[in-house]
């Protein structure tokens, strides 16, 4: 170490996420040859400014070897903080022994604080400490971060646009816990309110606990005759590790299938009225792609498993996974490849847990909910789907944006009833299996092609929609179509 | 003359868009078919077995009116009211799919021909009068009355759901039948009374004896709706499995109200064996 150069520097290259990106300051420790170095680099080297310098100075450092702990940390402009929630994100800068895990740790307890809306900035100052020989003093220089936020905005997406409001207050125990209440209205979501508290567990950002209270009243008349009133209390833990995010959750939910009216179908009827789901579901997901809603590179993988049935009177085990791919074949072609797909087991379903399959973010060339089981005018939902989309993205003459991109497409997927109705009602298990064989090997489908437009917000799609193969129960939909949303098949 | 974008209008007509899908294969889903009226009444899906179909006023009340007619449709019990047009059981179901709701049930029957004018000229009165007396005990006890709570609107109305939805269900039922008693008739004053209930009651039955004497039927010689309605909030009253002084009044040796509870006895006897 240069014990004899006492200049100040600064570095704020970001961790391996840009939410812990901090500044960082030393003092008597480094030179300013450290400003453009990242943490990482195992062994720093300073370069003095002249040839004469340069000859008495060279001298090489590693601070991955250097013995030194931390003696003392002091935090300067936040208005809130718990001692409790101090002590757990300082732990690691604590247990630190040498100059470059000192410096990583804490560099990461300051990301946290970011990421946690503590504090807006951080700009983090280490000091040679005048009490013990080889120990460092740690201070954060702070700019508190904004406590209440109110918003209002409108969202589209998943052929639905959405009127909304929301109130969010940070950090309101001083260790990173947030409140947000949502208040919406939609075109299919006639009113929804949901209130979330949101707290982090070890001081890490990438591991909360969340608890969520929500009540919608879904309008679900233009495809089947009915509202649906759901209330829903859930508890999750989400962490952000292990190549993506994992999210246990418990959940209950009082769902009421209610104001059918007069035309409203017998398979309807059956599935009316009050029901109380009660249940586990874990959650994977995995996203590596450039962009959620047009992306031209990586992958996309969510994979969902739920079982109802601890109390209540709902009773389902059900599993659904999505998987995206996207390859950049150069010159601006981007091929596109989709696979989703779903089982729901139980004695009785019920329409509020089914899979429903058709619409301009799902399987094109059909209506919303278009494609499966329906009676009458009522979509009714499927245990059993599976979709597979296929696109093509490819540049467009005289047109120079990249946000403006051809789109040659194809869709395919179904959906059915596993009980008597549907591909059980054979009865026998040969029966069925003949029945699924042919559900696995006649999807509908549809071609198309169109321009796809890349919003900083969201996905607009115009196509013209050709339905090639359909069912007698489904409702293809020819023709020119917009649509809106992240998510596309 | 053909203009250069006249070719492109043809082609696009070539490709009307009706021709598609190109391809249509067998539905995957069969829906299950009705192939005569179905009656939805209510009826606790755990009671096995009963002198009386139902303990709810208009299910029994529409289903004496079919049987008076002869209407024939498949009785199904049902406690999910939510599944009815009017969120009310009973509920007609009909092999076309419609479905109709207890008003929408009696026109039908008009409209069919199977139920014809009353012989009785002011029945739309006497139909208000139980409508507004007699309905409200059958409410009160199920609802409002902590005995008849917890033995009709808990046990026979709300006991399929679960335990959290029964409570929610029950506490937003009391809270309904009360402002509705209250503000249907308001010298009941701020707080519900029952014996205001059981005197309008008693006084409307005081006057059915009348108007029924020696006759069998309210209508005349074929029974129709006022004795449908009559025999609905008679039965379930007696039926009650709790004593109200109006079960009380009509079981007694030598009681004024013979006549009805007779009436009530024939028809069940007639209609109901």
């Amino acid at each position: 170490m240069n014990g004899e150069d006492t200049r100040s520097s600064s570095f704020g290259a970001p961790l391996d996420a840009s939410d812990l990106d901090s500044g960082f300051s030393t003092r008597g420790i480094f030179s300013e040859a450290l400003a453009p170095t990242p943490p990482q680099p195992a062994r720093i080297q300073q370069h003095p400014r002249n040839s004469s310098q340069q000859q008495k100075r060279a001298v090489t450092i590693d601070i991955s070897k250097q013995g030194a702990h931390i003696n003392r940390f002091s935090i300067s402009g936040v208005s809130r903080i718990r001692s409790g929630f101090l002590s757990d994100l300082l732990e690691p800068v604590f247990q630190s022994r040498t100059i470059k895990e000192a410096v990583d740790e804490t560099r990461e307890a300051a990301g946290k604080l970011r990421a946690l809306g503590i504090a807006k900035a951080v700009l983090v100052e280490m000091d040679r400490s005048g009490e013990k020989e080889g120990a460092l003093d740690v201070h954060f220089h702070c700019q508190d971060g904004s406590r209440y936020m109110v918003k209002t905005g409108v969202d589209v997406g998943d052929s639905e646009g959405m009127a909304s409001v929301t109130g969010r207050v940070s950090n309101i125990w001083g260790g990173g816990e947030s409140f947000e209440a949502n208040y919406s209205r939609g075109s299919k979501t006639q009113a929804a309110f949901q209130g979330t508290l949101s707290a982090p567990l070890d001081a890490d950002p990438r591991k909360r606990l969340e608890a969520t209270a929500n009540q919608a009243i879904l309008a679900n008349r233009p495809y089947s005759s009915h509202d649906e009133l759901r209330r829903t209390l859930n508890i999750a833990y989400k962490q952000d590790t292990f190549g993506g995010m994992h999210e246990l959750c418990y959940s209950l939910s009082w769902r009421d299938i209610c104001n059918l009216g007069l035309h409203a179908s017998p398979s309807l009827r059956r599935d009316a009225g009050h029901s109380l789901k009660s249940s586990i579901a874990y959650t994977f997901s995995s996203d590596s792609r450039d962009s959620a809603t047009v992306p031209t590179c990586g992958s996309y993988a969510r994979v969902g498993t739920e079982l109802a049935g601890i109390g209540g009177d709902v009773q389902f085990a059900k599993s659904n996974f999505e998987l995206q791919s996207n390859q950049d074949l150069g010159r601006g072609y981007v091929l596109s490849s989709s696979l989703h797909g779903g089982l729901l087991w139980g004695a009785r379903t019920s329409i509020a847990d089914r899979f429903f399959l058709g619409g301009n973010t799902s399987v094109r060339g059909f209506e919303h909910r278009g494609i499966g089981p329906r009676d009458g005018e009522d979509s009714l939902g499927g245990d059993v789907f599976y979709a597979v989309g296929l696109s093509l993205l490819t540049p467009l003459p005289y047109v120079k944006t990249d946000a403006l991109k051809g789109h040659l497409w194809a869709n395919s997927g179904q959906c059915a009833l596993l009980d008597s109705r549907g591909l059980g009602k054979a009865g026998a298990s040969q029966g069925m299996t003949s029945e699924m064989f042919r559900f696995l090997t006649s999807p509908s489908a549809s071609v198309g092609l169109g321009l796809v437009y890349r919003h900083s917000l969201v996905r607009v799609e115009l196509s013209c929609c050709l339905p090639v193969v359909a069912t007698t129960t489904d409702r293809p939909k020819p023709g020119m179509h917009f649509g809106l949303g992240f998510q596309f098949l | 003359m053909a203009t250069p974008e006249a070719p492109l209008r043809e082609i696009l007509k070539a490709i009307s868009f009706t021709q598609f899908p190109l391809r249509i294969n067998r539905s995957f889903f069969t829906p299950e078919t009705i192939d005569s009226p179905q009656l939805y009444i209510h009826r606790p899906l755990t009671q096995k077995s009963s002198a009386s179909p139902s303990c709810d006023v208009k299910s029994m009340s529409t289903l004496a009116l079919l049987r008076f007619v002869g209407f024939k449709a498949d009785i199904k019990y049902s406690s999910e009211p939510e599944a009815s047009p009017n969120n009310q059981l009973p509920y007609l179901l009909l092999p076309d799919s419609l479905a109709l709701d207890a008003r929408g049930i009696e026109s039908h029957l008009r409209e069919q021909g199977v139920l014809g004018e009353s012989e009785l000229a002011d029945e739309m009165v006497y139909l208000t009068m139980v409508e507004n007396n007699l309905i409200p005990v059958t409410e009160y006890l199920a609802w409002i009355d902590p005995e008849g709570f917890d033995s009709i609107g808990w046990q026979k109305y709300l006991g399929s759901y679960p335990m959290i939805v029964r409570y929610f269900l029950g506490w937003q039922k009391r809270l309904h039948t009360s402002r509705k008693l209250q503000t249907g008739l308001p010298e009941y004053g701020s707080a519900l009374d029952g014996d205001v209930i059981y005197e309008n009651a008693f006084r409307a039955l005081d006057s059915l004896v009348v108007l029924l004497g020696e006759r069998k039927y309210f209508s005349g010689i074929k029974p129709g709706v006022l004795d449908a309605l009559v025999f609905a909030c008679l039965n379930v009253i007696v039926e009650a499995p709790l004593k109200s002084p109006i079960r009380s009044a009509m079981t007694r040796e030598g009681s004024k109200y013979k006549t009805l509870l007779d009436f009530t006895m024939r028809i069940l006897e007639e209609y109901f064996q």
